[in-house]
Parts: C-alpha cells; structure tokens; sequence
C-alpha cells in the first residue's frame, strides 16, 4: 500500500486540481481510491475534471470543504488529494442523490449499492452535504444496510457560513445535496473522536422540534430557555453566544453529541447545525480553548494508539471549532499532530459535521474532531 | 466521560422517560432506534408484536434479513437482551451491543423496554379504544345509513359536511357525492340551493333549533314535502360550529292528511246534514254531541241544553235494551217516545209533548283494538209511518167504506173459529137491494152511504162476538160462534125490522139474507157458507121483482117531492100521451110503452141536486149541463131495472129536437124514438097550459100556436099537426085522463 498526499492552491482550478493530483500519484502510484479536498472559492467541475484525468481508473471521493487540513495547517483555498494505491486495496464509491427528501431511504440505497460490490468488511468513508436534512438517519439508513461489520468515518461538506452551495465527489459525478460514499477494503483504520465539551447545566428535554429546527425546550421557546441558561441575551448578541455554549444529547457511553446551534428564527425557535430529535434530552455544553485542544490531542492519540506501522492520518475537524478559535486553531493542530508525528501522511478538511462511531455505531457529531488512522 | 456514570444515568433515564406517543405504533421505530442506538450503542434491534403465530416483526434495524432476527431471538448471545413485552402477551423487544451486557446495562435496557412496553400497552388501548369507535361509528354509520330518516350535517349555510345514504338517495346521488360539496353543486338549480341557504343561515345566525316544511325536488324531478329540523352544534365559544339536519318526506303523509280532513269535513257535513239523528255518547253514557236532526226530532233548540245527558237515565229506553248495551251489544227497536216524561223528569228542554214513535239504533263503539270508547245512537221519528203501517194494518183487516171486518180477516176468523168449541157455528149471508141503482142514479158515494147505514143495522143486530164483514161489493157475510139456527132467525128478523124502519134517503133499505149452521165438525164450513149463499139468492130472486118496483115507486115519489110534479100532471101526460099514439094507432104494447115512458121519462131528475132543480132565475151554463144529464141518469135507472129497460132509450132521447139539436145525443128526425117524440110534445103542452111556479100557465090556443111555431125545430111536425087536431077535436075543458095502472 501507498499513500500520496498533494496539495495545490494554484488560483485557476483545472492547474490546481491537476497539480495536486500529479503530486499525490507521483507519490503512490496509479491510485486505488483518491479522497479529493477543494475548497469552495474553485470551479469543483474543473477541479474534478482535472483530478480524473491524473487518476485515470481510480475510484474517487471527495467533498467541497471550507479549508483542506494539511500538515502545514489549514489551508482556506486549495486543493487536497490523498492517493492510495495497492493491489489489496478494494475500493467502490456511490453518489446517492436527493438524500434530503428521504434521508434513510437514501442511506439504505447507497448502502445497498456498496454491499452489491460483495465488499463485506472495511471502512465506510461518508460524506454527506452538510446542509441536507438529517444526516443522523441517513447514516442509520446507511448502517441498516451495512451493519456493524464497517467502521464509519467522514464528514459533512459544508461552507464557511458564507455560502451555502456545497459538493460532493465520487468518481460518478459531483453533485450537491448528495451522498459522496465510499467503501473500502485492504486498509484498516482506527478512529479516535471526542470534542472536549462538557456539561454545563441541567438536563432540559426538547418538546417540540422539527428538523433541525428547535421550537421548545421544555414546554417553553428554545431561545427563551437557551438565553435564560446564559443569563439572558438579545437575538443580535446570539452568533457570539452560539459558537461557544452549543448543546449536547448524551450518548452512549456517557458520551454527548453536541448539537451546535446555528440562528435563531423569529419564532424563538434555534436551527441547529444537525437535527436534534424530539423529546431528547439536551444540556448546555461549555468548554475553553484549552479543553478543546486537550480533546483534540485526546482523539488522535485514540486514534494512533497501539497502530505500529500507520500510513495514514485523515482528520476530520469541524469548522465552527475553526471558526471559534481562530488563530488558537493552530494550536488544536498542532497537538494533533505532535502525536501522530511528522511521518504519516497527514490530510483532511474542515467539516459540517462529523462521521464517527461510538461502540461501532456512525453518529453525526457537531464540533467534534475526528481522527481516523490507517494502516495494512 | 464528562460526567460521572451516575449522573449520566441520570440522563438516559430521562430521555427514556421522554418517549413520545406517536399516533402509530410503527411510528415508534424510528425513536426507538434513534434512542437506543444513542443511549446504549444498540447495533442491531428488533420489536415484536403479537403472540404466537401471529407475530410480526414491527420494525428492526441492523439486520440483513427476518431470518437472521427470529435466530438472533433464539440463539440469544451474550451481548443481547430480550425483554418479553407484557409477559409475552404483546410481543418482545431485541437489543444487541457491541460488547457483553453489565447489570447496569440490563437495567437500563430493562427501563428502556418497560417504557416501549407501557408506551405499547397505551398504544394498544388507544388502538382498541379507536377500533371500538370506529365499529361504534361503523355501526352509527350503518345505522344511518339503514334508517329512512334522511340525516346531514352542514359546516355552514352553504356547505355539506357528510350525509347518511337516505338524503344521498333522495338526491339521486351517492354520498361521496355531497360531502364537502357545496349546495350549488348538489342542486339542480340555484333558486333550489338558495332556498335550503337560506334556512340554514337563519339556524347559524339564530343559533337555535328550526323546524320548517320545505318543498324541494328529489333527484327524480318530483316536487317532495320535506319536514326538516335544523340542529344547531356549538364550540366552546357559544358560537354554531355546525348544523345537523334531519328530514322526512312527509308528502303523502300530508295528503293523506288532507284526504282525511276533506273526509272528516265530508264526514261532518254528513254527520250535520243527516236527516236521521245521530248522537254520540262516550264510554260512560254521557252525551258528547248530537246532530241536527236529533235535536229537531227532539225538539231541543240548543245541543248545550243537552250535553252531559246520560243514556242509561233515559227512561224512554226499554230496560232489556239498556242491558244488552251494558252487555256490549248493539240494538235496534222501536219504541214509542214520551216527552212528558222527558218534562216531568226534567231530563232536558224539549219543545215538543205527547208521544212518537221512534226507530233506534245504538250501538256502542269500539276501537281497533276492540277497547270500547262510547255509543251512538241512530234515532229516526216513524210516528207518520207507524200510522201508516197501523192504516195498513187497519185496511187489510177493515174494509175502508164500511168499517167492518173485511173479506181476509172474515176468512181468517172462519178457520179460526171452525173448531168444535164453536159449533154450532152459524153463518148469514146477506146482499144489498139497489145498490147499483143507487150507484148509477146518485153517484158511488150515495151508494157507500147506503152500504154504511146497512153496516151499522147489521152490526147493531149482532151481539159483540159475532164477526161482521163486508164480503165484497153489496154482500155482507155475519159468522156467529157458537149459535144455533134459531138465534140466527131471530138476529134476522132484527136486521130486516131495522131495515124497514129505517129512513128512505133515498130509497128504503133492503137487504136479502140467506143462512146455514154447522153442527157438525165433520162439516165442510166452505159448504155451509155456500149453503148460506144459495138461500141468500133464492131470497133475493123471489123478492126481486117487488124489490126493484118498491125502489122505482120509492124513487118516483122522492122525485115528486122534490120537483113538485104532481100525480096529475102524470096522469094528464099519460093520457095524452096515450091518445095521441091511438090517433098514431100504435099497438097496446106500444101504448103500455108509451104509457110507462109518460111516468118516468124524468126519473132521471132524482139526481139532479134541488138547488137546481127549484131554481126561479136563469140557469148558467154550468146548471144546464147539469141538468141536461137527467135523461143519462133516467136512461141508467131503467136500465137497471128489467120491467123498465125497454123504455131506456126512450127516456134518454125525450129531449133530442127535431132538428137534431136536442140532448145528449143530437138525434135528428125520425131517429129520435117516436114514444119520445110524443112525449115531449104531450109533456111541454101539460106544463104549458098548466104552469109552474116560475112560470104562468097559458091558454091552449097559445100552447098550440107555440107548438106549431116549433114544428120542424123541436117538434116532430106531423105528431104536432096530430096533437093539434086531437086537442081541437077534444076542444072542451081537459077532462080526466085514465090511468096507467
């Protein structure tokens, strides 16, 4: 097996896409399945199209992202390939269309069409729009075809919160408001994810939710409950208080989803990044930077532990933690990558929310860090 | 963990706790999964339900196939939890993890379970909760639907919400058809939608329960009378949430309601207008109403004088008729009605008194069912016809000009008393003398006079159990029971000295009577009747003759009495007469003709009333008329009678002129009987020389000059030249004239 990593940020998007792709092959070899990264500010067709040519046969996934995670740091254009190569390597991909309009349909088909390839173990890669509407279901959808014989790892594509147009890749096509999925065998992975969040207050249950929109939080408007746990706060005042005190449901393992709220609407209700299911129990979630970045060094370490010969990193960050800690962001990285080390091949993107498992089981997670280790 | 394992638990058990209700069960599932796999990192899980063989699986999630969970339930590995749901009853619940279960594990799955299984056992009330509503609502649908009642209900004036299947089909359509239709849409026209909104809206706005009778058109075309209730339903801010409607076609009801006023007018009216009287009494007796009739047949003016009276207190009403009625039974009699008693009782105001006679018919009144509910009583006034039947009765036993027993009663009694206890059983027959006579000369009802004073004399001389009757015409039958033969002589000799006795008016009474007795019980009674009836005859026949010529001498002289004519002038015109048919030289038969034509050539005169007769003035024409119809009537008399029947025509024709301008007939010239002709000029020249009292008497020479003026015109002119020359030969003072004796 052979892992080749490019990364390009050349402005016109078929040189970058070409560049980035020659640089990975050059270092793998004619690939076997390629994870391609662009950043929203290129032409995605011409970057695709560039890519393919430099891939030929291989399989492709891929998503839109905010920043390509790099070695070097984040990078907010550019393009990141990640070739890997090898004659045990099994790969097959799907681009399940539509996946708002019935999310776990949509999950069970894509998963119908990865196990139709008679693939039956290995690492399912999901990269889903993150804008699309319940994610959580279409991994289940995803898992009730597939089962607990996968592991699960990805993210949703997404945007800065500037733009809300976002893609997804697979060697079929590029498409949005799709489900870019992978499957692959020959290369195991361990994952390690955590966030670094803790509870802040006590638990509230949502009463009347829809979608990812929160309309009560016990009987009463989500704002009003969320202000009040804050100690009160206008709408306007509302991005700053967002970003930094999310909710979390809690999880097995005592573990909690956070749910990062995302505007509040003018009936009070909170639309959330990922859907928070009715009648679940939210609580308050704060944390610090420090903690943020602990946790971070916490999941890779998960990741890397006992790996002897890892060939590859694949991170997975969310972009509200880019967006909230700024220039500390670094810092996050680089605690990350002190304990992966400086050999491995390191790429991943900036999410809109996270794929990862708890006891074997794919959740969508908010503001959450993935780490996912490969090896043979 | 970011939380101590107690506090976590904490949480899970309170997102447990937060289940929702969904309306489904499988609706259920996805929470289900979404929880467990959160909570407890379930991979794979399956819901039961049922028992038995009919489990089904409601959901599952993880697993490949159904298979594969039916043999994870039964394998059950370590790391799988199976919870049996109600005991089984209901189903069970699989939950696999990745690892083996702790205790602590199994307590939340079994919290985790419990609460499925409680949501479930709701779920599963609600479920039979629902399917007892709709078999409820399935059932008060078909009953709806079964009933003829139409029935709707409306979500505002113009709306259809749903309706049952009658009101469809009245409308000729299908449910689906009106409901949430408006009623444009369901009416044939918009005049029609707009007459049903507008009582509708009344309801909406009224907020209350109307009633109205609609006439709308079914969905044949047909124009129908609906009676339709509009119901108001109210939210819980008073206001009409919607109205439900109910109908029936009342259109033949209402005909028949009508046909049954119209038959109770007409009933009324017949009831009002009945000639017969027709009460109507309730259970008890007591008076409810009485028609017109009855009050006129009654005499009361005013129903109210009478209402309240009781038909058990009348005492005109016979007892045994008062107790079939109590009995239940109905009764027709006729009675005789006392108004005194009404009166004397002051049962009411009646103007009428004395007595009726009443026919009644009661009859007490039941209804379908047979309970009785009251009398009527039919009562019609029979007093004109119980006369007339007592009239009839009395003429068919009675004879009507006589008053005695008649022919079929007398036959009734002859076999009656045709037993032995009444022999010696008598019977007189008897026939009036000159009944025909008297008749023909006086009129029919001169001759009932005289039958009427022959039946008094006869009953007179009877004793009070002998039966006396008029047989028939001029005969009379007597049957005395229990008499011998010389009881019978003596009775006769009675009824001929009465008769003898009795006043001429206007001849002498006469009756011939024959006689028989049966002694013996072997005798035929019909013999002795005829018997009876021989010697009647034989009496009659031997007495004839004297009879007829004792009832002529008796009409002369009652004729001489009442026209003054004397005995002389009589003679003097026989005479005359006489010698005048010598001078003709007539033969003596002629000449015995010619005498008895002299005699009673006016006997006629004898029915002319005296009035007439004696009257000094000028007769009109109307007494003339009369009076010419002597010679008739003396024409009858002599015909009657056999010694006097060969002068008949000449009586008749003793006023016919020469001319043919005389009476009755006109007889002309020589038609006129020669004895006639000589009559009236012998006759004439008498009353002219002699005089009458209206009129002088003249000299002979006068009385020739006025004979011979009249020659050819009244008089024969040859028998005046004659009478001329005879009466010039005799030319000396009148002298007596033999008699024709």
């Amino acid at each position: 097996m052979q892992v080749g990593i490019g990364y390009n940020q050349e402005n016109d998007s078929t040189l970058a896409g070409r560049l980035a792709a020659e640089q990975a092959v050059k270092q793998s070899g004619e690939p076997a399945i390629t994870f391609l990264f662009s950043t929203e500010n290129y032409n995605q067709k011409l970057i695709f199209q560039a890519v393919k040519r430099v891939i030929g046969k291989s399989k492709l996934i891929g998503a839109c992202t905010s920043g390509i995670i790099t070695t070097a740091g984040v990078l907010e254009k550019g393009v990141g390939i990640c070739t890997i190569s090898g004659s045990e390597i099994q790969a097959v991909t799907c681009l399940q269309e539509n996946i708002t309009l019935s999310p776990w349909k949509s999950g069970e088909e894509a998963g119908k069409k990865l196990r139709a390839s008679g693939i039956d173990s290995g690492t399912v890669f999901a990269f889903p729009d993150g804008c699309a509407a319940n994610l959580s279901e279409l991994l289940r959808g995803i898992y009730n075809v597939l089962g607990p014989d996968f592991i699960y790892i990805g993210g949703g594509t997404g945007h800065n919160l500037k733009s809300f147009q976002t893609y997804q890749f697979t060697d079929h096509g590029i498409k949005s408001n799709a489900l870019a999925i992978a499957l692959v065998k020959g290369i195991n992975f361990q994952i390690g994810i955590g966030h670094g969040w803790h509870p802040a207050g006590q638990p509230m249950v949502i009463t009347k939710a829809e979608g990812k929109k929160v309309c009560e939080i016990d009987g009463l408007p989500a704002f009003e409950v969320y202000s009040e746990c804050l100690g009160g706060f206008d709408k306007v005042n509302f991005p700053c208080y967002g970003m930094k005190h999310p909710f979390a449901i809690p999880c097995v393992g005592g573990n909690f989803l956070i749910r990062d709220p995302l505007e509040i609407e003018e009936d009070n209700s909170i639309t959330f990044v990922t859907e928070v299911p009715q009648n679940t129990v939210v609580t308050l979630m704060e944390s610090t930077f420090d903690n943020l970045i602990t946790a971070a060094g916490e999941v890779a370490k998960t990741a890397v532990n006992n790996v002897k010969l890892p060939k590859i990193v694949f991170l997975f960050d969310c972009v509200s933690r880019y967006l909230l800690m700024g220039k500390e962001f670094k810092r996050e990285l680089k605690a990350v990558m002190e304990v992966i080390g400086p050999d491995i091949p390191v790429i991943g993107m900036l999410t809109f929310g996270e794929v990862g498992t708890f006891s074997g089981i794919p959740f969508f997670h908010n503001k959450t860090v993935v780490v996912a280790v490969g090896w043979q | 963990m970011s939380v101590n394992l107690n506090t976590f638990e904490l949480f899970i058990l309170y997102d447990i706790a937060s289940f929702s209700f969904p309306e489904r069960e499988e609706d259920l599932i996805p929470e289900i999964i979404e929880k467990s796999t959160r909570l407890f990192g379930v991979r794979r899980l399956a819901l039961i339900t049922g028992k038995g063989d009919s489990q089904k699986c409601l959901g599952c999630w993880g697993f490949q196939k159904e298979s594969d969970i039916w043999r994870a339930v039964e394998e059950r590995v370590d790391n799988s939890f199976l919870y049996h749901l109600e005991k089984g009853k209901s189903g069970l619940l699989y939950l696999e993890q990745a690892f083996a279960l702790s205790e602590r594990d199994r307590r939340l799955y079994t919290i985790f379970a419990r609460r499925i299984e409680e949501i479930l056992r709701v779920k599963r009330l609600e479920r039979e909760q629902r399917e007892l509503e709709k078999e409820k609502s399935r059932e008060q649908r078909l009953l709806l639907d079964s009933i003829p009642i139409q029935v709707w209900y409306l979500k505002d004036a113009e709306t259809y919400g749903t309706a049952n299947k009658a009101h469809a089909e009245f409308l000729g359509k299908k449910k689906e058809e009106l409901e949430n239709k408006s009623l444009f849409e369901v009416t044939s026209t918009k005049e029609e939608a707009m007459a049903y909104i507008k009582e509708n809206r009344r309801v909406f706005e009224e907020k209350k329960q109307i009633q109205t009778e609609e006439w709308v058109y079914n969905g044949c075309g047909e124009k129908r009378l609906l009676s339709i209730v509009r119901t108001p339903s109210f939210d819980p801010h008073g206001n009409v949430e919607y109205v439900i409607c109910s109908a029936q076609d009342i259109t033949e009801q209402k005909q028949a309601e009508e046909a049954l006023r119209e038959s109770e007018e007409r009933f009324r009216n017949i009831y009002s207008q009945s000639p017969i009287g027709i009460e109507l009494y309730d259970a008890g007796g007591q008076l409810i109403d009485a028609n017109q009739a009855c009050l006129d047949i009654f005499g009361i003016s005013d129903i109210e004088e009478v209402k309240g009276f009781k038909l058990f207190d009348d005492p005109n009403i016979p007892d045994e008729v008062k107790k079939k009625l109590l009995e239940g039974e109905s009764v027709r009699y006729e009675a005789e009605f006392d108004f005194d008693i009404v009166k004397k009782m002051a049962l009411y105001k009646t103007a009428k008194s004395g007595t009726c006679y009443l026919d009644c018919l009661i009859t007490p009144l039941r209804t379908n069912e047979g309970a009785h509910y009251g009398f009527m009583v039919q009562v019609q006034d029979i007093t004109e016809r119980k006369q007339a039947e007592e009239q009839i009765r009395y003429l068919s036993f009675y004879d009507k000009v006589t008053g005695l027993y008649n022919r079929a009663y007398l036959e009734e009694e002859l076999k009656r008393l045709d037993v032995k206890r009444q022999l010696p059983l008598s019977i007189i027959l008897g026939d009036v003398n000159g009944l025909k006579l008297i008749n023909d000369t006086f009129g029919h009802h001169e001759g009932d006079k005289l039958l009427r004073r022959i039946a008094r004399i006869l009953k007179n001389s009877c004793r009070q159990e002998d039966i006396v009757a008029r047989w028939g015409g001029d005969e009379f039958v007597i049957l005395l029971p229990q008499t011998p033969k010389n009881i019978v002589i003596e009775i006769c000799n009675r009824i001929k000295e009465a008769c003898r006795k009795a006043q001429k008016d206007p001849i002498q009474l006469s009756i011939a009577l024959g006689t028989a007795t049966k002694e013996e019980p072997g005798q035929d009674i019909q013999k002795i009747l005829r018997e009876a009836e021989d010697r009647m005859y034989r009496h009659k026949l031997f007495r004839s003759k004297s009879v007829r010529s004792s009832i002529i001498s008796s009409l002369k002289k009652t004729l001489q009495e009442k026209t003054h004519e004397t005995e002389e002038h009589a003679r003097r015109v026989q005479e005359l007469a006489l010698q005048l048919g010598r001078k003709l030289k007539l033969s003596d038969n002629q000449l015995d003709e010619l005498a008895l034509l002299a005699a009673l050539h006016d006997i006629g005169k004898i029915a002319i009333p005296n009035s007439i007769l004696t009257k000094q003035d000028t007769l009109t024409q109307d007494e003339w008329e009369i009076i010419k119809k002597h010679t008739e009537i003396g024409y009858r008399i002599a015909q009657s009678s056999p010694e006097l029947a060969h002068i008949a025509d000449a009586i008749l024709a003793h006023h016919e002129r020469w001319d043919g301008t005389g009476y009755p007939r006109g007889l002309k010239g020589e038609k006129i009987p020669l004895n006639s002709r000589i009559i009236a000029i012998v006759d004439t020249y008498d009353v002219m020389t002699r005089g009458r009292i209206y009129k002088k008497a003249i000299s002979q020479q006068e009385a020739l000059e006025e004979l011979n003026r009249c020659a050819g015109s009244q008089f024969d002119p040859k028998l005046v030249k004659l009478f001329t020359d005879l009466v010039s030969e005799i030319n000396s003072p009148p002298r007596e004239m033999s008699f024709f004796s």
